[in-house]
Formats: structure tokens, C-alpha cells, sequence
């Protein structure tokens, strides 16, 4: 079957804790992503794509509905499915080796084989030579490549990134979008990948699909084929670039705009 | 009352239940009748001798009295020494390094100077309060003043107002959360340092001369040899501990409530 | 003026050591001064009286002998605190039942400092070395458990989330990412351990032991040498002040990546 990650009628509720109020923060959500496929989640503040992206990792339970990965429920954390947190999340006790070769360790690779793949995929990640320096001795750009590395080491099938370059300058990201690409694969060896991203350019410019979702509750307000032809270097200077980047604002706007009002309370 | 809550009082109320518990089975029954061992009940019925005597209450308000004299020097000692130190490079370049070398000295380890500069008595005990509580203040009230906004201080110059206006009018009341932490340290350790004295000056005197609810337990312990009232003697301190916490973070929140509101 | 002579890029370092000697000796000065007004060795001696008697009593080896009886038994003490406390810290830490079962027994016991068990301590272990044992231990353990404890709530949620999806399991997240990351503030406490500790030492050994700093200050005490007592007091300061340096450089060294070491000085 060519799905990867499906969920069916997932929604997650928040109670408050003071006047047990019940929220719903995200759903009815129902998603299909397909093998090898880059799927972009864009959407303003609060409309629940950290949480989608958290069930989809395992790592939140919704109130309803469920989650697939080839047809098996999701209920916990699994290797198959990579996780790039919005702050690296990176180990600040342990080198870029040691953080690299933490989920080897997991699973109780041999040490030599260990070292041997981390160092491989820091190379993967243009970080050869840094091996031995600590979390904060490394540049925001740095961080996140080592973070990448850090997953791609499991040789998950599934990428699930949550804002990865939200913390970086827009040179940094530039370069590091494009080297997502490259590991991303070409063909058949192509990983599945769910990107969240605040940044509508970087969708358009990352994604085969693109998930607009509303707030408060979150839902998928339409979903876009973003099917420019790849390798895709000169995209951005295309006019249909804009056009698209457009109408993916203008249906966001409106939403983002309350939010904004909405946090100035 | 929901299950959570019963649940909550349940497990705050279970451990030292069994405990007491224990401990009363455990003397009454294990322990042969002629030692000294106290029991809960033993305890209480000492709390309630010891109070109606009058006993307690005056040990406590001896050493009490004594922490209002040695933290109310220490206080404005502090606080003046803190804003001159954290305002005027020369005088902390002077004072701050003798501070920070008298620091380390924990005041118990001053009882004994004491005793021979004051005696056995009241003063002896003040001095170490107010040494005590000192350092907490200083220390708090340097940090206090030393992360003021900037800013305050600007504009309170460019309207015009001298040093010791400022010092009054904006460096103290901005400093003023630091300042009560500090306090509320301060009397922590004055309150351990002044129990910590009396008995020391009460094991030396033989029991006699210092008063003071430490200087009291000593007596119980030499010449009565009621242990009950010892244990009465423990609780009290104990309690008397969390009574000026919790009028110090009383006050804190009181006097700086645009600290919690920001929160 | 001395702003004036001392510039120059050399001398940089050298201006907190004069500042800090000229403070001193004029403390020094002072102090000569006021104990010939005084004019009574009992009361004041004079800071050359007592340099002499400090070298008089590290030749006789005396000093030495009773710093080393006291830190003997800190060491022991706060060792036993430290293996009481940080464990119990870590599983009230994690476990949020444990916590509930056991806090109401630490904030009974808490506000009894160390010292309030004095007389019931010298009823039950009499004079010598198990009652300065268990002031300590019971003066230490306090901290290490009620700071372990705000270590482990500090965590940051998303390293352990990252663990999880990088496949660890029960074992390598406690020892491989709890431990780790809450091991700074677990040696704040530890410091805070440290000069409570060293504390009651001092004030258990003024009443009940027979060797050791504080007894020998009461010693000299007795015996109206008031020099002799000021440089045992001196020693304590001195001991207390490089055990807490001794700490925090231990920490520094095992906490590299930590930053809060630079506010906490």
C-alpha cells in the first residue's frame, strides 16, 4: 500500500485545569501522506500542528481518532519514525558524536559500528570535523544539522520536523533547505516527511503537498499539490511561485490576524 | 470532594500517621517502662504541662526578643552597607573583600569569641543573631540593587534628583523583593543561629544564666532529664520556624505585588 | 590615582589583588590599632599575637589534627546524606505519588534545624563521634533530597521526548538523559549540602565531641586564650570557604555545558 502515515478522526481536547472548561485544540482531523511523499503543514499560531505532529510521533495521545504508520496504530515512540524537535533538543552533556550516536546506543549497536556510522552521517550532514564539541559550542545552523544527524543515524522511513529552521537566519536556512533536499532522497529511497513550518516560502519551496490548517480548533483548511517539477534551484524566481505563496496567505490570513489580536488580550 | 482530593489529603497524611503510630506501639510496648523514652502522648501531655507552667512561652519569648534586637541591627546594617557598596566603587573595593572573607565563617563558630567579649548572656546572643542574619541580607540586597533597571535610575536623574533621594525614593523600593528574600533568609539563620548559641552558652553555663529556649533544652537535659519536654522543646522551634516564614513571605508578597501580578 | 598607576594591559590582573590586599590590611591596621586601645589580650588580641599562635599551632600539628577530625566526619556525614538524599530526590522526582506520601514528613522535620537535635542527640549517642555524624547527615540530606527533586521537575520535557523517539528505553532514559540533565542543580544543592554540613560539624562538635574545630575553639574558650580561638575561627572560615570552592570547580568540571554556574558565584 502506497500510505505511510494515515490518521482517521483524531482530535485532541485540553480541560481547564481551573474551570474544567473542555477545549478543543485540535480536529477532526483526517490525513493521508504516501510513501516518499514531502508533506508541509503551514498554519498561524495555536491551530495545533505541534500536537498533529506529536501524535503522528507517538509522543501525545489523542482524545480521539488514531493514528497509522502502514496500517499499524500508533501509540508510542518508534525508530521508524524520526523526530526533529523545534529546539534541537540536542543532549548539552554529550558531543555531536555522542548525540549522533545516542538511538545506535539505544539499540545497543556495537561501539565500533557506533562510531563508525555517527561519524558517516555527521559527514552526511557537512558537520565533519565537530565532532567532539559540546551542543553549545555550535551556531544555530550547526545544531540543527546536528540534530538531523542525530535522527537520519536510525535511518528512520519517516521524518517528522517540527519547525526545524525556525531559529535561524534566513542565509542559514536557505542552505539548509536545500541540503534537506539532498538527503531527502531521490526515487525510491525517498523518506516520508512531515514539515511544520511558520514560513509559507519554505513550504512552497520544500513540499509535494501542502496542509493549510485554521485555528482554535485546528483543522486542515484545504490541501494544496504543490507540484512544481523538482530539482527546483530557480523556483522562487518563478511567478507562479508567488501566485501560490499568495493564495496560501490569503487563506491563512485571516486566521493569523485573530491570533494576533487574540495574544494581545 | 472529589477522589483526587480525598486521594491528595490521604498521601499527605499517611506517612507520618504510621510513624506516630510506630513510634507509640513501639515505646509503650517495646521499650521497658523505666527508660526515658518518650511517646507521642507523652509529648503532648509534656506540650500542654510545659505551657500552662509558662515555661515555654517565656523561654520563646526570651529568644525571640533577642532575634527582634540582633535582626533589626542587622537589617538596616545590611541594607546601608549593601546600597553604598552596590553605589560607590571605593568603599566596596574597601569593604566588600573583608566581607566576602567573614563570610565563610558560619556563626556558631563565633559562640566561643562571644562568650569571652560578652559573657554567658543576652548580648552574647544578640551578636550572633545579627552576624547571622547579616550576610543573607547583604548578599540579597547587593544583588537587589545591583540588577535595577538602569533605566529607573536614568530617569530619576534626568528629574532632577539627588543621590540620597534616589537612594531612599527609587534604589530601595526597587531593590525591595531582593531585600525581604534577604530577610526572610536572614531570620531562618538568625532563628537556627540563636538556638544554636543557647545551647552551646547553656551546655557551658551549666544552665544557668542565658535563658532562651535552647538554653532551656540544655537544662532539660542535664538536670531533669525529662526528655518529653525536650522533644516539646524541638517542636517548637520547629513550629516558631514556619510561623516567620511564613510572615516573611506574607510580607513579600504584601510589599511587592506588582512582582506577583507580572507572574 | 591608583586608577592612574595601574593602567596598562600587564597589570590587568593585578588590580583585584591589590585591591583585595590593600582592603585587608587596612582591616588588618584597624584591627592593630583597636587592640591597643583595648589593651586586653583576653579580650582583643593583637593580629601578630594571633599569627604567632597560628604558627605555633600548625607546628605542634595541632591545627591539622583537629581540621582533620572535623572534616572526617563531615565527609562521612554528608556522604550519607548524599546517598540517602539524591536518590530518594530522584524517585520523588519522577514518581509524583512518592513525593506526595513523603513531603508532609520533610516539611515537619525541615524547620528542626540540625542543630535542635543537639540535646536529644547527646541523650542518645553521648559524647563522641556518631552524634556530630547524624547532625550532619541530618543537616544534609534536606537540601540534596528537596533540590534533587527541583532538578528532576526542571527537565526540559523535549529531551526526554527525543530520547524516547530516538528509541531509548526505561533504563537509558533515567541513567542516560534524568540523570544527566539534572545533575547541575542536584550539585547546587549538594553545594548548599555542603555549608550546612560543615556547619554542623562545627556546632555538634562545641558541645559533644571530643576532637575536631569547634572543640577546639571552646577548648581555647575555657582556658580564656582568646588568640587561639580566633585562629580556630579563622581555620573554619578558611576550611568552609575551600570546600565550597573545591565544590563549585568540581562542578564546573563535571557540568560543562551548564551556564548557571556563572550566576551562581
Amino acid at each position: 500500500m502506497k500510505e505511510r502515515l494515515t490518521c482517521e478522526g483524531i482530535t485532541k481536547d485540553f480541560v481547564n485545569p481551573r474551570s474544567g472548561e473542555i477545549l478543543r485544540a485540535l480536529g477532526p482531523i483526517d490525513l493521508a501522506i504516501s510513501k516518499g511523499e514531502f508533506l508541509a503543514i503551514v498554519g498561524p499560531s495555536g491551530c495545533g500542528k505541534s500536537t498533529l505532529l506529536g501524535i503522528f510521533a507517538g509522543l501525545v495521545q489523542p482524545t480521539a481518532g488514531r493514528a497509522f504508520i502502514d496500517g499499524k496504530l500508533i501509540q508510542s515512540p518508534g525508530l521508524e519514525r524520526g523526530v526533529c524537535f523545534q529546539d534541537y533538543a540536542l543532549f548539552p552533556w554529550l558531543t555531536v558524536q555522542k548525540n549522533v550516536e545516542f538511538g545506535l546506543r539505544a539499540r545497543r549497536v556495537s561501539a565500533n559500528k557506533r562510531y563508525d556510522t555517527a561519524r558517516a552521517f555527521i559527514a552526511r550532514v557537512n558537520l565533519a570535523g565537530f565532532e567532539d564539541r559540546y551542543p553549545h559550542e555550535l551556531s544555530g545552523g550547526m545544531r540543527q544539522r546536528c540534530a538531523l544527524a542525530r535522527v537520519l543515524a536510525n535511518e528512520p522511513e519517516v521524518l517528522l520536523m517540527d519547525e526545524p529552521m525556525a531559529a535561524l537566519d534566513a542565509q542559514t536556512r536557505q542552505i539548509l533547505q536545500d541540503d534537506l533536499l539532498k538527503i531527502w532522497g531521490d526515487g525510491s529511497t525517498r523518506r516520508t516527511v512531515v514539515y511544520i513550518t511558520h514560513s509559507i516560502d519554505e513550504a512552497v519551496y520544500l513540499a509535494d503537498r501542502i496542509a493549510v490548517m485554521s485555528a482554535r480548533p485546528g483543522l486542515i483548511k484545504a490541501m494544496i499539490n504543490n507540484d512544481f517539477p523538482r530539482p527546483r534551484p530557480g523556483v522562487r524566481e518563478m511567478p507562479e511561485f508567488a501566485r501560490r505563496t499568495n493564495e496560501i496567505w490569503q487563506l491563512i490570513r485571516d486566521d493569523a490576524l485573530e491570533a494576533l489580536a487574540s495574544t494581545q488580550k | 470532594m472529589t477522589s483526587g482530593r480525598v486521594q491528595r489529603i490521604w498521601r499527605f497524611v499517611a506517612l507520618p500517621l504510621l510513624l506516630i503510630a510506630i513510634w507509640q506501639i513501639a515505646v509503650s510496648h517495646y521499650v521497658p517502662a523505666s527508660s526515658l523514652a518518650p511517646t507521642p502522648t507523652g509529648v503532648i501531655r509534656g506540650f500542654v504541662e510545659l505551657l500552662t507552667s509558662g515555661e515555654l512561652l517565656a523561654a520563646l519569648e526570651q529568644s525571640l526578643l533577642r532575634i527582634a534586637f540582633g535582626f533589626t541591627f542587622a537589617l538596616a546594617l545590611a541594607i546601608v552597607i549593601a546600597v553604598l557598596v552596590a553605589t560607590w566603587k571605593p568603599f566596596a573595593y574597601m569593604v566588600d573583600p573583608i566581607l566576602e572573607t567573614f563570610r565563610p565563617i558560619a556563626p556558631i563558630a563565633w559562640v566561643p569569641m562571644a562568650i569571652l567579649w560578652f559573657g554567658t548572656g543576652t548580648y552574647a546572643a544578640i551578636f550572633i543573631v545579627a552576624y547571622a542574619a547579616f550576610f543573607p541580607i547583604y548578599v540579597n540586597t547587593l544583588a537587589g540593587v545591583r540588577n535595577i533597571d538602569r533605566g529607573l535610575l536614568n530617569a530619576a536623574k534626568t528629574l532632577g534628583a539627588r543621590p540620597t533621594f534616589i537612594a531612599r525614593a527609587v534604589i530601595i523600593p526597587a531593590a525591595l523583593p531582593s531585600i525581604i528574600l534577604g530577610a526572610r533568609l536572614g531570620m531562618g539563620l538568625a532563628w537556627a543561629a540563636i538556638i544554636a548559641a543557647e545551647m552551646t552558652v547553656g551546655s557551658k553555663a551549666g544552665g544557668g544564666g542565658s535563658g532562651g529556649i535552647g538554653q532551656m533544652m540544655f537544662v532539660f537535659l542535664l538536670y531533669r532529664l525529662d526528655l518529653r519536654y525536650i522533644v516539646v522543646g524541638m517542636i517548637s522551634i520547629g513550629l516558631v520556624a514556619l510561623l516567620i516564614d511564613a510572615i516573611f513571605q506574607l510580607i513579600g508578597r504584601r510589599v511587592s505585588p506588582w512582582l506577583n501580578r507580572g507572574n | 590615582m591608583l586608577g592612574r598607576m595601574t593602567r596598562g594591559a600587564p597589570v590587568q590582573w593585578a588590580r583585584p589583588v591589590v585591591r583585595y590586599v590593600v582592603s585587608l590590611g587596612s582591616f588588618v591596621l584597624v584591627w592593630y590599632a583597636a587592640s591597643r586601645w583595648e589593651n586586653n589580650p583576653n579580650l582583643l588580641p593583637s593580629p601578630q599575637v594571633v599569627f604567632k599562635q597560628f604558627v605555633l599551632m600548625v607546628q605542634s600539628g595541632e591545627l591539622l589534627s583537629s581540621v582533620w577530625s572535623s572534616l572526617g566526619r563531615l565527609l562521612l556525614g554528608y556522604a550519607l546524606g548524599a546517598l540517602v538524599g539524591v536518590p530518594l530526590g530522584f524517585a520523588m522526582g519522577m514518581y509524583l505519588p512518592l513525593d506526595q506520601y513523603i513531603s508532609p514528613l520533610i516539611e515537619i522535620l525541615r524547620p528542626i534545624s540540625s542543630i535542635a537535635w543537639l540535646p536529644l542527640g547527646l541523650f542518645i549517642f553521648g559524647v563522641g563521634n556518631a552524634l556530630p555524624l547524624f547532625i550532619i547527615f541530618y543537616g544534609s540530606v534536606f537540601p540534596f533530597v528537596i533540590n534533587t527533586i527541583g532538578a528532576v521537575h526542571q527537565i526540559d520535557n523535549r529531551l526526554v521526548a527525543a530520547a524516547r523517539t530516538l528509541g531509548a528505553k526505561r533504563w537509558l532514559v533515567i541513567f542516560g538523559v534524568i540523570a544527566p540533565a539534572a545533575l547541575p542543580l542536584v550539585l547546587v544543592g549538594a553545594r548548599i549540602g555542603l555549608g550546612i554540613g560543615w556547619m554542623a560539624v562545627i556546632a555538634a562538635e562545641l558541645v559533644g565531641a571530643p576532637s575536631g574545630l569547634g572543640y577546639l575553639i571552646t577548648w581555647y574558650e575555657t582556658m580564656l586564650l582568646s588568640s587561639r580561638v580566633l585562629v580556630g575561627v579563622f581555620a573554619i572560615g578558611m576550611v568552609g570557604y575551600l570546600l565550597d570552592l573545591g565544590l563549585r570547580k568540581l562542578s564546573a568540571w563535571l557540568t560543562p555545558w551548564w551556564d548557571g554556574w556563572r550566576a551562581n558565584d
